[in-house]
């Protein structure tokens, strides 16, 4: 007896997929998996796919950043690692595309190989913690609706009534200063992001739950939490997909933010229990631009763009993958 | 057929939902100024509806009559009155009991286009309800989706296909599989075929009536439409700003209505014969349906009344709600000056 997973999802004590195949199963064609088919309509986008391998090549980067750069850490201040004020070079690729930071010989490949661990990780979790959190409240507060609604919309009109960018600066400069804990970026991002997500599932959930299908699954027997979880969440995904895509992006420069104005993540050369991102190579570039080193700023730069890109245009093929009417 | 037989048994055996003076209010909230009030959309309804037989419940758009059928589903918060259902009153239960009660009573919806969860597929909406009150394992489970997919005359290659491959009319069959699934004695059918096709109504309606017989299920059909209450229910009920007017056997209600407002409503029915058609005499009743908010004092229906203006406005029809009573054996009106 075959089971093929209907909902793709994980099977926690949920709805169980009820379609068996067996000899007696009458059509011909082998049935797709549920993945089978959101891989299928994922990759009918194109652009999609390639973003999907870009991220794939970026994370493969950042896992195996010290055998990409030949042992050269980002650290590493080195005579030989390029002569000051030169650009960097190609010798012995790939692990020596070199330049110089103000007075300190370092390695630019290094430094952005390595900083996309940080860089990645904050984007990708934050964005992940802040939908979540977002995406939780805002179907609560939609489908309860009266007062529990009342409760968390307010709470998230304050959230959006504080200035963003000067709370998240105190934050961050009274936990993060000097910890230089990525969890704890991560954590600021996403308990202070969520407002959006939220306002969008409520709005969706507002619509969904007086659709026909929210009281037939209640005529059914459903519970609220299976109605909220398992027949609205699918239908609403779209925009949350699309909005968390864009938080990645927004993230992963709001980090360079903080680096920028010095409550982020701190780096410094010589200093290995500092960590590289591009953002605070970025910020500490400022300084190389002005002396005419413009690979500096160029490269994390490029990252940073092709990163964001990428995440817009996978998010782009989720929201065709997962929806079940577009025709393949 | 069997309806005269089965009526005349069914009088002395108990009824399977009976619903007594139910009432259900809106509250009218909101906005900076509490209003209070209350749209009452359900205003005292009494109706029996026995084993295996249907209820048809017509009346205009805002009547009452959907509100009515969600209500005995305890879909929506009920006011007032009671609704026992095979002897027990399922207004007090707890919403855990009510969920288990929902087993034997389920609801076909108006729009078979958002009445299924357009994200699961066929196999997954019909089982929903048996894997959700754990009838089997999951063999036992698809079988039974096979089965009822036999039953609404549904190929077992639509298991996994999604709603939107469909087209109305088997989307309502997939609809009604689903609401069958757990064998329930109760359907309450919402306006199951006013979204559909004239022939595809024709296919749902003959549908529906030979899974009442095959399975020996009731159903209280809501419609607006006359014609296809008179085609499917044995017994009919008319509904006028959350009350009913009248209610009777369906052949009786057709041939000799007793309330003006069933007279009207009947006399709106197009005839298919031209000839006949050129001869039908229209009541047209003047204005509108009136707010439920500030139902008329009286009879709801005397400022519209064509026999209350003909008998110059009597003052018992502008003060004195009329009760529904029986004005001949199994014909019960509310009118203090039915016509027969």
């Amino acid at each position: 007896m075959a089971t093929s997973n209907l909902s793709g999802m994980p099977e926690s004590g949920g709805f169980v997929p009820v379609v068996v195949m067996d000899q007696e199963q009458e059509s011909t064609l082998r049935q797709l998996s549920q993945l089978e088919l959101y891989w299928k309509r994922f990759r009918a986008h194109r652009l999609a796919l390639l973003g999907f391998f870009v991220i794939i090549a970026l994370i493969l980067m950042a896992i195996f950043a010290p055998f990409l750069t030949g042992g050269v850490t980002p650290y590493a201040i080195h005579p030989l690692l390029g002569a000051q004020g030169n650009p960097p070079t190609f010798d012995n690729f790939p692990w020596r595309i070199m330049g110089t930071t103000g007075e300190l010989n370092g390695s630019v490949w290094s430094q952005i190989a390595y900083g996309a661990r940080i860089s990645l990780f904050i984007g990708f979790a934050g964005a992940l913690t802040a939908s979540v959190i977002g995406t939780v409240l805002g179907a609560v507060s939609g489908y309860f609706g009266g007062w529990i609604d009342m409760l968390l919309m307010r709470i998230t009109d304050i959230f959006l009534a504080i200035p963003f960018l000067p709370l998240l600066i105190a934050i961050s400069a009274i936990y993060s200063s000097g910890n230089n804990n990525p969890i704890l970026v991560v954590a600021i991002f996403g308990f202070l992001g969520w407002t959006g997500i939220a306002r969008l599932v409520r709005a969706s959930y507002l619509t969904f739950r007086e659709q026909e299908f929210t009281e037939s699954a209640k005529a059914a027997g459903v519970n609220d939490w299976r109605i909220i979880f398992r027949h609205i969440l699918p239908n609403a995904l779209t925009p949350v997909i699309v909005a968390a895509t864009l938080a990645v992006a927004g993230y992963i420069v709001g980090e360079a933010t903080l680096d920028f104005l010095g409550v982020g993540i701190q780096f410094q050369m010589g200093n290995p229990t500092s960590f590289a991102t591009w953002g605070n190579i970025l910020a500490q570039s400022q300084g190389d631009i002005i002396i005419g080193d413009w690979w500096w700023p160029l490269f994390p730069g490029i990252l940073l763009v092709i990163t964001v890109l990428a995440a817009n245009f996978i998010g782009d093929g989720l929201r065709d993958a997962l929806d079940v009417r577009t025709r393949i | 057929m069997a309806d005269e037989t089965m009526l005349a048994t069914s009088m002395t055996t108990d009824a399977l939902l009976d619903v007594q003076d139910l009432k259900v209010y809106f509250p009218m909230t909101g906005g900076l100024l509490q209003r209070g009030g209350a749209v009452r959309a359900v205003d005292g309804v009494n109706f029996t509806i026995r084993r295996g037989e249907t209820l048809g419940l017509v009346g205009e758009s805002g009547c009452g009559k959907s509100t009515t059928g969600r209500a005995i589903l305890q879909l929506i918060p009920v006011t007032g009155g009671k609704v026992i259902f095979n002897g027990m009153d399922i207004t007090k239960l707890s919403p855990k009991a009510v969920r288990q009660k929902r087993a034997e009573m389920q609801m076909v919806f108006q729009d078979p286009f958002s009445s299924l969860d357009p994200r699961y597929t066929v196999a997954q909406i019909i089982g929903e309800p048996l894997v959700n009150f754990k009838r089997g394992n999951n063999r036992e489970i698809d079988q039974r989706i096979r089965e009822l997919l036999s039953t609404v005359g549904l190929p077992t290659n639509s298991l996994n296909r999604y709603p939107h491959e469909f087209s109305g009319g088997q989307r309502q069959r997939v609809g009604l599989a689903r609401a069958l699934a757990l064998n329930p004695s109760l359907l309450i059918a919402d306006e199951p075929v006013s979204a559909l096709d004239v022939s595809v109504q024709a296919q749902v309606l003959n549908l529906m009536e030979d899974l009442q017989q095959k399975l020996g299920l009731a159903y209280l059909f809501i419609s607006h439409n006359l014609s296809v209450v008179r085609h499917i229910s044995q017994r009919v009920a008319v509904m006028y700003l959350g009350r009913i007017v009248e209610i009777t056997a369906s052949r009786q209600l057709y041939a000799q209505p007793l309330h003006p407002y069933t007279k009207a409503l009947l006399s709106a029915i197009p005839m298919p014969d031209p000839v006949l058609e050129a001869t039908r005499q229209r009541i047209v009743l003047a204005g509108d349906l009136p707010s439920p908010v500030a139902p008329p004092s009286g009879c709801h229906f005397h400022p519209r009344c064509p026999r209350a203006q003909a008998l110059g406005n009597p003052e018992r029809c502008r003060q004195e709600s009329p009760t529904l009573t029986m004005a001949t054996l199994d014909h019960a009106v509310a009118c203090h000056f039915p016509e027969a």
